[in-house]
């Protein structure tokens, strides 16, 4: 009696209780879906720190490299990001804003501009007029002073390397020792 | 006369198995892709440049991130901010030494200029736009320190976008 109840328990189907697993899955894809950070496309800009000095500050040698200096002429007043006509708000703008009225003077040796198409211009000259001693463009050195934001510097940056400098560095300082 | 009609006994279960392995595979996949190789990448708001190669992310390679206000993050972790009134962050020894022990992990080459061996791989520095160049300019500076000497630096820019031209 007990070995035919056993035999019947064991052939009856048991079914599979699929919806709690389901249930997961879906919470997983969902977390998944929602946590996912497509990869950002960077770029990146390659530039050179000064390998002959020591630590600290380090002046650039006036004949040796194309020298770029930065300066904040008026410092303009920050407004919201892709509106120029709305002050920053830091609350409700987060840390995204841009500057409306911002000059900024570039000097290239003796000559000073506000314009970048014209640094633009003077950059190119230099690198293609006076080469260094391989053939290649001397080193570009740039200067930023108090009050230049990186992006500006990296703006700087980027026409140099557009114009064919290939050994950028940095020169001045924030602190020594 | 009408056929009569004869009721069919249909089974309309669905079959799950297809859309459970469907999900598994995607939760396989999203587990295996997850922010890899950009853990070490703060989110900041990169400047626009036209010359700014690809960046590749590689594994293990030294980044640096210094957001808007001039605090550094090194993998994800607040490590240096110059106006915290906690004074472990405000003392930049932490980010020093992280660069000095990325510096003597880097291959190393016999330089002319500097005659002796410096470091020769680059450290991938992501700022801010419109941090000013100082905080950048700071570590800069750490990176030439006599025990670190990395001098071969990539500024992080946001690719192929146009602005203020």
């Amino acid at each position: 009696m007990t070995a035919a109840i056993n035999r019947e328990v064991s052939e009856r189907e048991v079914p599979l209780q699929t919806t709690p697993m389901i249930d997961v899955t879906f919470q997983l894809l969902v977390f998944f879906l929602c946590t996912l950070r497509f990869q950002t496309l960077e770029g990146k800009l390659s530039a050179h720190l000064p390998r002959d000095v020591g630590s600290g500050a380090v002046a650039a040698g006036p004949l040796e490299k194309v020298g770029v200096r930065i300066e904040v002429v008026e410092e303009g007043r920050k407004v919201a990001e892709g509106s120029p006509g709305r002050p920053y708000d830091p609350s409700r703008d987060g840390r995204a804003y841009d500057f409306v009225g911002r000059v900024l003077r570039y000097s290239l040796g003796p000559r000073a501009t506000e314009d970048l198409g014209t640094l633009r211009s003077w950059l190119a000259e230099q690198a293609r007029v006076t080469p260094g001693e391989d053939g290649r463009p001397r080193p570009c050195a740039i200067d930023a002073r108090p009050g230049v934001r990186y992006g500006e510097v990296v703006r700087v940056l980027d026409l140099a390397s557009e114009v064919g400098f290939q050994e950028i560095a940095f020169v001045g300082g924030v602190e020594r020792g | 006369m009408p056929a009569p009609r004869r009721s069919i006994d249909l089974d309309l279960g669905i079959n799950m198995t297809p859309m459970i392995d469907c999900c598994f595979q995607l939760i396989i996949f999203f587990i295996v892709t997850i922010d890899m190789g950009q853990k070490e990448l703060e989110s900041l708001e990169l400047p626009p440049a036209r010359a700014a190669v690809p960046d590749e992310p590689a594994t293990k390679r030294p980044i640096l991130n210094v957001d808007h206000e001039g605090r550094v993050f090194i993998r994800r972790r607040l490590t240096y901010d110059p106006t915290s009134a906690d004074p472990r962050l405000r003392d930049p020894r932490e980010v020093q030494e992280q660069l000095a022990r990325w510096a003597r992990a880097m291959p190393r080459r016999y330089d002319e200029v500097a005659r002796r061996e410096i470091p020769d791989e680059p450290l991938l520095v992501r700022a801010d736009r419109n941090v000013p160049f100082a905080h950048v300019q700071r570590v800069l500076e750490w990176c030439a320190r006599e025990g670190v000497r990395i001098w071969k630096v990539e500024l992080a820019a946001a690719e192929g976008r146009e602005e203020g031209r």
